[in-house]
């Protein structure tokens, strides 16, 4: 009737009031009435002096249900209390981060703990509160909050915001005002608006899981309404649909009047008629009934804007929980009344009780209606077998007859243990709750509370209700109080520290609440009603009329019933909140064994727990294993090798054949073990201990001691390993012995090492011994070799040996395989093979110290004739005293096929004919001892020096140091006798081939030199390590500091200050390691960009920067930052591990608050694989881990090596790498995304550069001419753009137009700057090159095309443009690592032909070649720089690997053919070349000793070496050797390719 | 000249789309003219023109209307920007501050967050994604700028792949979202929503980039020079 504009009341209770505009809206904190006692005066629950929660709750409250209200009161009057407590009220929601606060099960709890286990909890959270202000000081202790608004404004059915009434809204201009009905969405079956909508639009409906079934089911079962918690029970669910049918009927009305008026306005009208209704309804109709009559509320005086309508934390968590006593087991449905008088009683539908044996008084049960609310309903419209219905009138029918359970202490089943519950347990005892809860608010105690609202304290329990406890009115009241007192006195309880909700339930009396609840409930509404500005019957804010309001006064429950359902005056009495009158009383007093139990109980159980739980982690852990499966590393086993020398992991592989074989975890071969030699062996078991080690004991040799993580592993292997022997043949013994007995038992690696240590040493202190004689001057190298063992002899002598020692060597024998390692040969060489047979003489398979003794004496005494018969007995295969022509090419073949060369048949046929001629054999097939002797004519000399060399590995560094430089020295002596034959004689010394010998003519030994401290001598080398590394130690450090800071930080901020955050509390740790590795990884990917910015690098490496910043070690740092990488992700991994293990452990609710941005259907639990798979960060986190592995394996050495390809093609998925990582952030799950702060600054510089280096490569140039080289070598000389600055030693990357204009490879520039062409070197080795040979190939070329074109990117520079900053500069170069050196030879001589000036006074070029065959393109240059050096600047050393040193025995002879061949033909059997060959590895450390010697003067070497990575590694060690001691250091740079 | 002059031209119109979508409010707008209620403590309805422009990281809530007749007040303040990941905090402090109820009513629809209704969270992601492209665009674009002046093909790709991200904001921008649609009925009307001229633009430019792309690309195939 209002035909002015109206202010109508909001919806979140904002500007209600005009001083507090905050008053009573929603989510604002409940108002505190009564002191808090919070255990800490700020949060922590009070009550910790009070007796456990289940035990009062089964103490006071337990009961039979069955027993009708003393009043009659209905159970709709129950349940219309519940809405009521919707409309005010909602503090159920738990907080963020949870806060857990489970109540103990006493042990043998009948219900939770019928087996007595004990420790078991019923989950509860804590409530939500204000965190802003509250909770931290004493004076504003916690407060919880008030989800909706406590004002009686609609909120229960639309809502406490505008959206959510929005959505509720059917906003239609045909039927204006109503909300959406289920008609409205075309359900079938629903009729007639009887049902308000589904939720199918997806609101926020409060839906934990249904306890009947105990799983989660989708939200959109329910109907919407605006009470998020409506569909709790069918029951309360009635009243919603109550309200949805009034709003709608007032809304058609409205309309009907008001034809004019807009849809919002019709709304907005039938929404204020409603409210209004409402609030009479319970203020003055449901209130008194539900109170007493006595507790009327206080006539209206109009709105007092002082009064805080503010819901109490006493009526929250104890008064107005009340109700729950009155809570009946089930609720009747029933139809109208009949014409008879009589009416239906409707069944359900669920199974049958077993207590109820055929009597059917079936009501709808209580606990298994929560959440599943909607089904009843549903029945009267849905259900095949059942005529339709009105569920919501059958409801409110049976309701109003059935008299709900009676206002005392007991609490029915339903609630007392039967409330639902989260789904790790299903159903809980709401008492304990209502308890708890009052603690979690910090709840006073029960005196406290009842003084606080102007009552007398209880001094005993009896004195809170005689009323009760005195048995007139109540049976079970004097056993009730028995029990309290007994309990009360057994734990010194008292009144005092009784808990409101105890104390004050057992006040009840027939009348209703007692006093303190009573006083709480009847203040609360007071003020409620008080403190409304929009209160209808507040004539000021013009919502109503005198009249309106009095009409208003008019209405009951009863006539809006009437208007909305087709019941009528004889249907239901009018004060449907007393069942008294009804016309159709309830047939029995309901009790919960009428009904079917509540689920999961059953009845014959012997012990049943009443309840169901859940693991969350259920569903997840296929997938968590398999996830990470992947990424696990497999060890196999460790062996252990040595006290000091630690473990190693390896793969023991067993067979193929008799043997076993010992390989590194990479795959390499360590050792194999021959079975051959063996009968049976001993296999020692750990028995005791951690029961993991094992140990094969082989006999001779040293014993392979495997330890393993687990017993069942090794247990495992070891059940393998004589399952194999068996099958082999081998016996096998098994002994079990203690931990300290086999560690004593067992021969190490080391050991063994050590023995054979002693065994050589011994060995040739006896060979010295048995007679060196002094020998003249011009043998200076073997007076060396003499004079070494002679003082060694001096100072060792067997003898000096305890006997227990002396006996180990004599016993020493050496196995095949350490005789080859000892020769630094394969095993299963043919030289090997004959020489060990040779030694061998007793033909055992190994070679004991006699045998080796008396070959080191035929090598030790120098008698050439000796040697060469040694030689002559080796190849006389037929053993027949002559070695037939054949049999002479055969030895030499097999000398040359040991060191992979390859001589021409002619050419050996040449050979073998000069040779023999002048032998003076010529004609003869075969040969005696003495032709032999005679062949090797006047070279016999050499053989005569002729030694066994014996490797380096054989004598590792020990403790035996002294002895060790004795004997090192003593093989030194023997390499460093590089001195040609003629210039021993003194002759022809000033040939340019010759120049070589003259810096390193061989010098006294300088013992004075070295210090013997070994500690000096490591200070030494730390000393000069750090001079030479200092630059590169100071950004290692700077590097690793950063990056330990940028981890620690993250680390710190989430392990301290966010120690009280969530998510750091379920994973711990694990939060800690994972962002902090976060952070690092970020850092180390974003800056390892910058080590990529090569053409920065080249133009800063030329400016003074350089002085500062190793600029040549871009790429090793880029390694070591990638490793950083690689460390850092894999912790993440792990640390990820760990952390989804918790997070999938937890409530799907509680996620939500651990992850802000992470969301997800309130029926939907996530799984481990939904977060790693199902979300942005869980699948680029897997994308991620996958791209990065497969980076990492083919960026791994072995790969670049042998998939070069790959390595580049998978390289470049570094783009990828980046955007997933973006992408992996944005998923905002733990925090901001924060990678660009790292990345950005990289990431500019590296385009830019990459900018650079486009802008330069696609410069097409024309190739002038292209050459087949031998070796596969091909060389190409093409224009030099204009502007192609170069220094000699740089680098290009060049593409051909061919071959993929995409694909650039790295080459050296060998032509030097001075040259007007740009030539490169190119070896085919792989794909790439191979091509570019065919297509380059200048047989094939089209004359009119010319060759295609290269793109050349460059130049690039390297560490090598620095050599003329040395006065002395060794150049070694290695396989096609010589072309810088070509470049920069060329570049010299031109210098020094100009006459430059420069500071270097001195070059070595060393090349060190594997054959001899890649010599051959190269044989030009050197021969061109040799003659253009007229300064005799350079000096050129060729060595040839596959051959050993000199004077060795192999080489010896190999040593002769060549001089023979040189004779003959005039230049090398091998190179062709004028230089001098060395046969062997150079051995760096004493050439750059002999260097020291000859350039006394100078204080810095500067060592540039080029070539694959074990070459210049040597380099590098001994340049590290020679810094160890006093003298001049030598700086190396090398570059590997 | 004019070539030079058309292609600086262009390039600096296609980063100014770049960063005009970047920050632009205009992607998603609605805009109605309704009777609403006002104020609290105030019974009469104003006349107002209530709009909602949406950004990829805000929503910009305006109300113009008449002065309200009676007391001749002007609005003072009649703007809230919103949809940060404060969304709820910053509603919470108009609510203190007292704006209007129009925009104080469309700004909740941002702070609802549960189940099915999550708007603000929608436009949110949407927007974060879509913003995240157009950051990517703009280096994008000036890398396609450098390499046009170095190397055509690079530069067409480039172009290309500037086109393509600009799509894929706009795609991400569209299809990033869930729940029902946003519709407010306000006053006497249903606002609802539609594309604004910073989406349009965005997919304008973005199409343009890549077709212009395709055609230097094939022309540079074709005709080398
Ligand atoms: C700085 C530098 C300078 C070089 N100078 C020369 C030279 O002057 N003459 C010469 O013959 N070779 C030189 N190389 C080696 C040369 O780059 C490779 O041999 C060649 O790229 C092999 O390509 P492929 O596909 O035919 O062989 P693949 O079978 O693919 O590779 C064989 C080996 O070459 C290496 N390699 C392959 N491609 C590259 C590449 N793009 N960058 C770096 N290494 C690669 C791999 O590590 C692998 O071990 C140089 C390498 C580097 C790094
Ligand atoms: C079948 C019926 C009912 C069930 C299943 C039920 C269940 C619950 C549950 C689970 C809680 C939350 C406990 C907590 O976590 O603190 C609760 C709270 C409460 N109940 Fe009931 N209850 C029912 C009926 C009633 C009735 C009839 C009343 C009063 C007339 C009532 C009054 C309250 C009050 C005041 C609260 C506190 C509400 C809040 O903190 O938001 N309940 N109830
Ligand atoms: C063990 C790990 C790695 C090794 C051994 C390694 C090694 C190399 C090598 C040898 C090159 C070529 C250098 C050259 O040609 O001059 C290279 C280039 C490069 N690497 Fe790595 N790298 C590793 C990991 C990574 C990682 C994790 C990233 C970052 C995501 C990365 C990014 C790059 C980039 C961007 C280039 C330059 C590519 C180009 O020029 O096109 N690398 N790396």
């Amino acid at each position: 009737e209002t035909d002015y504009e109206v202010e109508y009341a909001g919806y979140d209770g904002w500007y209600n009031n005009r001083a507090h505009p905050e008053w009573g809206i929603a989510d604002s904190p409940l108002t505190r009435r009564l002191p808090s006692h919070y255990q800490d005066g700020t949060y922590e629950p009070s009550g910790w002096d009070r007796p456990n929660p289940r035990t009062l709750s089964e103490l006071t409250m337990k009961g039979v249900t069955g027993m009708g209200s003393f009043r009659n009161r209905s159970a709709l009057l129950t349940f219309f209390g519940q809405q009521v407590v919707e409309e005010v009220l909602d503090a159920q929601r738990p907080g963020c981060p949870r806060e857990y606060f489970n109540i103990q099960i006493p042990k043998g709890d009948p219900e939770y703990d019928p087996d007595s286990r004990g420790g078991r909890e019923i989950p509860l959270l804590r409530s939500r509160y204000d965190m802003r202000i509250t909770g931290f000081s004493p004076n504003f202790p916690r407060q919880q909050l008030n989800e909706i608004t406590a004002f009686l404004d609609g909120g229960l059915m639309y809502g406490v915001t505008k959206a959510w009434a929005d959505a509720l809204r059917l906003l239609s201009s045909d039927r204006r005002g109503r909300l959406a009905s289920c008609t409205d969405q075309g359900v079938p079956g629903c009729v007639n608006d009887m049902y308000p909508a589904y939720n199918t639009i997806g609101l926020p409906m409060a839906n934990p899981p249904p306890p009947r079934e105990h799983y989660l089911k989708s939200s959109r079962r329910f109907f919407k309404l605006g009470n998020p918690r409506g569909n709790e029970n069918a029951f309360l669910l009635t009243f919603g649909v109550f309200w949805f049918r009034w709003h709608n009927y007032l809304a058609d009305q409205i309309a009907a009047k008001n034809l004019d008026w807009s849809d919002e306005r019709v709304f907005n009208e039938a929404r204020k008629w409603v409210i209004a209704t409402h609030q009479k309804i319970v203020l003055y109709d449901w209130l008194p009934d539900f109170l007493g009559e006595n507790r009327r509320p206080a006539d209206y005086k109009g709105y007092s804007s002082a009064v805080h309508p503010g819901v109490t934390h006493v009526f929250q968590s104890a008064a107005m929980r009340w109700g729950h006593t009155i809570v009946p087991p089930g609720v009747y449905r029933r139809s109208r009344v009949k014409p008879d008088g009589t009416c239906d009683w409707r069944n359900t539908t669920y199974y049958t009780s077993p207590h109820t044996s055929g009597q059917y008084f079936h009501g709808v049960r209580t606990c298994n209606s929560y959440w599943n609310s909607v089904e009843p309903h549903e029945e009267g419209f849905k259900a095949e077998d059942v005529a339709p219905f009105d569920g919501m009138a059958e409801f409110l029918l049976g309701m109003s007859s059935q008299v709900t359970e009676r206002e005392d202490n007991i609490i029915t089943e339903d609630l007392r243990g039967r409330v639902f519950g989260p789904l790790e347990f299903s159903r809980r005892d709401l008492m304990a709750i209502n308890i708890q809860r009052g603690r979690d608010h910090g709840l006073p105690d029960y005196n406290t509370a009842r003084v606080e609202y102007g009552l007398p304290p209880r001094k005993t329990f009896y004195d809170v209700n005689p009323w009760l406890f005195n048995g007139t009115y109540v049976e079970h009241g004097p056993e009730l109080l028995a029990n309290i007192t007994a309990f009360a006195t057994a734990n010194n309880w008292t009144t005092d520290k009784c808990d409101i909700w105890v104390c004050g339930l057992l006040e009840t009396t027939e009348a209703g609440p007692g006093e303190l609840f009573g006083a709480v409930i009847k203040d609360q509404f007071e003020r409620i009603r008080d403190g409304d500005r929009f209160w209808y019957e507040n004539d000021k804010n013009g919502l109503f009329t005198k009249g309106e309001i009095e009409q208003i006064n008019n209405i009951t429950l009863f006539d809006i019933i009437k208007s909305i359902s087709n019941i009528t005056d004889a249907d239901m009495q009018s004060n449907p909140f007393i069942a008294t009158d009804s016309p159709c009383f309830q047939p029995k007093q309901l009790s919960q064994f009428d009904m079917e139990p509540c689920t999961p109980d059953t009845v014959d159980k012997t012990v049943d727990f009443k309840r169901e739980t859940f693991d969350y982690f259920t569903g997840s852990e296929a997938s968590y294993i398999l996830t990470f499966m992947a990424l696990a590393v497999f060890i196999i086993a460790t062996e252990y090798v040595g006290k000091k020398e630690g473990e190693r992991s390896v793969q023991v592989k067993l067979g193929t054949g008799k043997e076993i074989k010992v390989l590194n975890d990479r795959g390499k071969l360590l050792r194999t073990i021959d079975l051959r030699n063996h009968n049976q062996l001993v296999l020692y078991v750990e028995a005791d201990k951690h029961r993991t080690l094992m140990a094969i004991h082989v006999p001779k040799e040293y014993d392979l001691i495997l330890n393993f993580d687990y017993t069942e592993d090794r247990d495992n292997a070891l059940m393998q390993v004589e399952d194999f022997l068996g099958a082999v043949e081998v016996g096998r013994r098994r002994q079990e012995m203690k931990s300290s007995d086999l560690m004593k038992a067992i021969v190490t690696k080391a050991d063994r090492q050590k023995q054979l240590e002693k065994f050589f040493r011994i060995i040739f202190a006896q060979a010295g011994a048995s007679g060196f004689k002094e020998q003249n001057g011009d043998d200076v190298h073997s007076g060396y070799f003499n004079k070494a063992f002679k003082e060694e002899k001096a100072r060792e002598d067997i003898s000096t040996y305890n006997s227990k020692d002396a006996k180990d060597v004599l016993t020493c024998e050496l196995t095949r395989a350490e005789f080859a390692e000892s020769l630094s040969m394969k095993p299963d060489s043919l030289f090997v093979e004959q020489m060990f047979n040779l030694v061998d003489k007793d033909g055992s398979g190994y070679i004991n110290f006699r045998e080796f003794l008396d070959v080191i004496v035929i090598f030790a005494k120098g008698n050439p004739d000796e040697k060469a018969k040694l030689m002559f007995d080796m190849y006389d295969v037929d053993g027949d005293g002559k070695l037939s022509r054949e049999e002479f090419k055969t030895m030499l073949k097999s000398m040359m096929d040991m060191v992979n060369t390859e001589v021409e048949q002619s050419q050996l046929d040449m050979l073998v004919d000069s040779m023999m001629e002048q032998g003076g054999v010529r004609d003869r097939e075969q040969m005696t001892q003495q032709d032999f002797i005679n062949i090797l004519g006047e070279h016999k000399q050499a053989l005569s020096n002729a030694a066994l060399n014996l490797g380096a590995n054989v004598l590792t560094p020990g403790e035996a140091t002294r002895h060790q430089t004795v004997l090192n020295r003593a093989r030194k002596t023997i390499i460093r006798a590089y001195q040609p034959p003629e210039e021993r004689n003194g002759a022809a010394s000033n040939r340019p081939s010759q120049r070589v010998g003259q810096g390193l003519k061989v010098d006294t030994l300088k013992d004075k030199k070295y210090t013997t401290n070994p500690v000096m001598k490591n200070f030494n080398a730390l000393k000069r390590y750090i001079q030479n590394y200092r630059l590169h130690i100071f950004w290692l450090t700077l590097y690793t500091l950063v990056t330990i800071g940028i981890f620690a930080e993250r680390a710190y901020y989430y392990s301290v200050e966010r120690e009280h955050a969530g998510l750091r509390r379920i994973a711990g740790y694990g939060v800690t390691v994972t962002r902090g590795a976060a952070s690092g990884m970020m850092w180390a990917f974003s800056i390892i960009l910058v080590t990529m910015c090569r053409n920065t690098i080249t133009h800063m490496r030329e400016t003074f920067l350089h002085l500062y910043i190793p600029f040549d070690s871009a790429i090793t740092l880029h390694k070591i930052i990638a490793m950083t990488g690689l460390f850092f992700t894999v912790m993440h991994c792990i640390g990820h591990a760990i952390n989804f293990y918790h997070i999938s452990t937890q409530t799907a609710d509680d996620l939500t608050c651990l992850f802000r941005d992470y969301f997800h259907y309130s029926n939907e639990l996530p799984k481990f694989h939904y977060w790693c798979f199902a979300t942005t960060t869980g699948m680029t986190g897997v994308l991620l881990v996958l791209v990065i592995a497969i980076m990492y394996v083919f960026a791994t050495q072995y790969a670049r090596r042998y998939v070069f390809k790959a390595f580049w093609l998978t390289h470049n998925l570094y783009p990828i790498l980046y955007i997933l990582t973006i992408v992996h952030g944005s998923g905002n799950l733990v925090q901001e995304p924060f990678f660009y702060y790292f990345f950005l600054g990289p990431v500019i510089l590296f385009t830019l550069d990459k900018l650079v280096s486009i802008s330069r490569k696609k410069v097409e140039i024309p190739v002038v001419k292209a050459e087949h080289l031998p070796s596969n070598v091909t060389m190409l000389k093409f224009k030099r753009p204009t502007n192609f600055d170069y220094k000699s030693g740089q680098w290009v990357r060049i593409a051909s137009a061919a071959l993929g204009d995409n694909e650039y490879h790295p080459f050296t520039l060998t032509s030097a700057p001075h040259e007007d062409t740009l030539s490169l070197h190119i070896r085919s080795v792989g794909p790439w090159t191979n091509n570019l040979r065919k297509v380059y190939d200048p047989a094939k070329i089209q004359p009119d095309f010319g060759y295609p074109k290269v793109f050349v990117d460059g130049p690039y520079g390297e560490g090598h443009q620095d050599w003329y900053k040395f006065p002395v500069a060794i150049l070694i170069g290695g396989g096609i690592g010589v072309t810088p050196f070509a470049a920069i030879l060329k570049d010299i001589v031109q210098k020094s032909a100009q006459g430059a000036k420069f500071n270097c006074k001195k070059v070595y070029f060393l090349w060190v070649t594997r054959t001899q065959k890649q010599f051959e393109w190269l044989t030009d240059i050197i021969r061109e720089v040799e003659e253009k050096d007229k300064n005799d600047l350079v000096s050129v050393h060729i060595f040839i690997t596959q051959f050993y040193q000199k004077f060795d025995l192999r080489t010896t002879m190999l040593y002769i053919c060549e001089r023979h061949f040189q004779r003959i033909s005039g230049r090398s059997l091998f190179t062709g070349l004028n230089s001098i060959t060395h046969f062997g590895r150079p051995n760096f450390e004493s050439f750059f000793d002999t260097l020291q010697d000859e350039h006394p003067e100078v204080s810095t070497f500067g060592v540039f070496s080029c070539g694959p990575p074990p070459m210049t590694y040597t380099a590098d060690k001994a340049c590290g050797a020679m810094n160890r001691v006093d003298g001049a250091s030598f700086i190396h740079h090398f570059e590997n390719f | 000249r004019l070539y030079f002059a058309l292609k600086v031209f262009f390039s600096i119109f296609v980063l100014a789309v770049i960063m005009l979508g970047n920050f632009g409010m205009e992607w998603e707008v609605s805009e109605v003219e309704t009777g609403v209620q006002y104020k609290a403590f105030h019974n009469e309805e104003i006349h107002a023109t209530i709009g909602v422009k949406i950004g990829l990281r805000a929503a910009n809530i305006t109300l113009k209307g008449t002065a309200l007749g009676r007391y001749n007040q002007t609005p003072p303040n009649n703007r809230l920007c919103t949809l940060s990941g404060l969304v709820n905090r910053e509603f919470r402090e108009a609510q203190f501050k007292g704006l209007p109820y129009p925009i104080l009513w469309i700004a909740e629809y941002f702070t609802l967050d549960g189940e099915n209704i999550r708007w603000g969270r929608s436009y949110r992601l949407s927007g974060f994604y879509a913003h995240i492209m157009l950051w990517t665009a703009f280096p994008l674009w000036i890398l396609t700028n450098i390499l046009f002046c170095m190397f055509i093909r690079y530069g067409a790709y480039f172009m290309m792949l500037t086109g393509g991200v600009m799509l894929l904001g706009n795609i991400l921008f569209a299809g990033l979202r869930f729940g029902p649609e946003l519709k407010i009925p306000i006053g006497t009307t249903i606002m609802t929503f539609h594309y604004g001229w910073c989406f349009w633009l965005t997919l304008a430019v973005g199409l343009i980039c890549v077709i212009l792309g395709a055609i230097i690309l094939f022309i540079d195939l074709r005709l080398p020079d």
